[in-house]
């Protein structure tokens, strides 16, 4: 197994989790990733009273919705697009806690493929996001075949200042393959959350209390 | 070959004012791959062959935008840059997050690009 960037071995334990699994077939709807990630980012935003007389926290409910989406969205289309066995299913998991919100999506790819994928992690962890994002997009205007733009993780980092971390594993049953997972750690709409999650805590607090006097 | 000045999808739809020199981006753009933005690239190709002057490019309305059609705009983008008698207003909205986050680039390719961010 190796590790790169900010990859988080270990979701904490009171982290709240949603994991969804499932496999490719021929004729998959490329739409299913926009599905899964809105409701993925609904899910989230939802999760959290926001007070009808707070316009501070419905506007961060809908930031947070919509770049939870966004990223969401480009880690299932990368997963989908390069995706090499129809036996594994690809998983796409969100986890929350008072820290920091995690996405993660793994899916297995040809040895090939992977070996590329780690040359280009490592120029994303040593270089400029800002930089190499600007590069990329002059790279394009340039390239008349390019198939994918290159710009989904680096939009993730730069955009949205997101941390990024990648776990590569042999799959022993799949020879010359890798299970990939690629995570993004994104804390862009603390300390909202933060007065969201104490509300929530103190809500279950009371509950507790008055659970207990009975 | 004509180029069609108005594109519809599921979920999206993309056309040429020509009296207002306003493409306008409406719904939510989620293509697979560059390969299927292609129409949408010809329609903005095309549109600057007609030398407009000063072209506006509406996303106002455009809800969604993956990173393949951030690339096409960025492509565009740079088109108008090389063009040099074109200039380029784009209309977004603060109501949509994306666009506050990732329109910035655009600006950084074309430094005289005029970004309007509308409440």
């Amino acid at each position: 197994m190796t590790v790169y960037g900010d990859y988080l071995q270990a979701i904490p334990d009171r982290a709240t989790c949603l994991e969804f699994s499932f496999f490719i077939t021929p004729d998959f709807n490329w739409r299913a990733n926009n599905l899964l990630a809105q409701f993925m980012a609904d899910y989230f935003a939802n999760s959290f009273p926001t007070p009808a007389d707070d316009p501070l926290a419905a506007h961060f409910q809908h930031e947070v919705n919509d770049s939870i989406s966004y990223i969401t969205n480009e880690l299932l289309e990368n997963a989908v697009k390069f995706h090499c066995n129809r036996t594994f299913n690809i998983k796409c998991g969100l986890a929350f806690d008072q820290e920091e919100l995690i996405i993660y999506v793994a899916n297995v790819v040809s040895q090939v493929l992977g070996v590329q994928f780690q040359e280009r992690i490592d120029q994303l962890l040593k270089g400029d996001a800002e930089e190499l994002l600007m590069q990329q997009m002059e790279a394009n205007a340039l390239s008349t075949n390019n198939l994918h733009s290159g710009l989904g993780l680096l939009t993730i980092m730069n955009d949205y200042e997101a941390r990024l971390g990648w776990k590569f594993e042999k799959v022993l049953t799949v020879p010359n393959s890798f299970m990939v997972t690629t995570m993004v750690r994104y804390n862009g709409m603390y300390p909202f959350l933060k007065k969201q999650l104490e509300l929530v805590g103190a809500s279950e607090s009371d509950n507790e209390l008055k659970m207990g006097a009975r | 070959m004509d180029t069609q000045l108005q594109i519809e999808g599921s979920g999206y739809k993309v056309w040429y004012q020509a009296d207002g020199q306003t493409v306008v981006c409406q719904g939510s753009l989620r293509l697979n791959s560059m390969q299927e933005y292609n129409p949408i690239s010809q329609l903005l190709t095309q549109v600057l062959e007609y030398h407009p002057g000063i072209l506006t490019l509406d996303l106002q309305e455009l809800a969604f935008l993956n990173s393949s059609g951030i690339n096409v705009l960025c492509k565009f983008v740079i088109a108008v840059r090389q063009q040099k008698d074109v200039s380029l207003v784009v209309q977004a909205s603060n109501k949509i997050p994306w666009q506050g986050k990732s329109l910035l680039n655009l600006q950084k390719l074309l430094p005289s690009l005029q970004l309007v961010l509308n409440d």
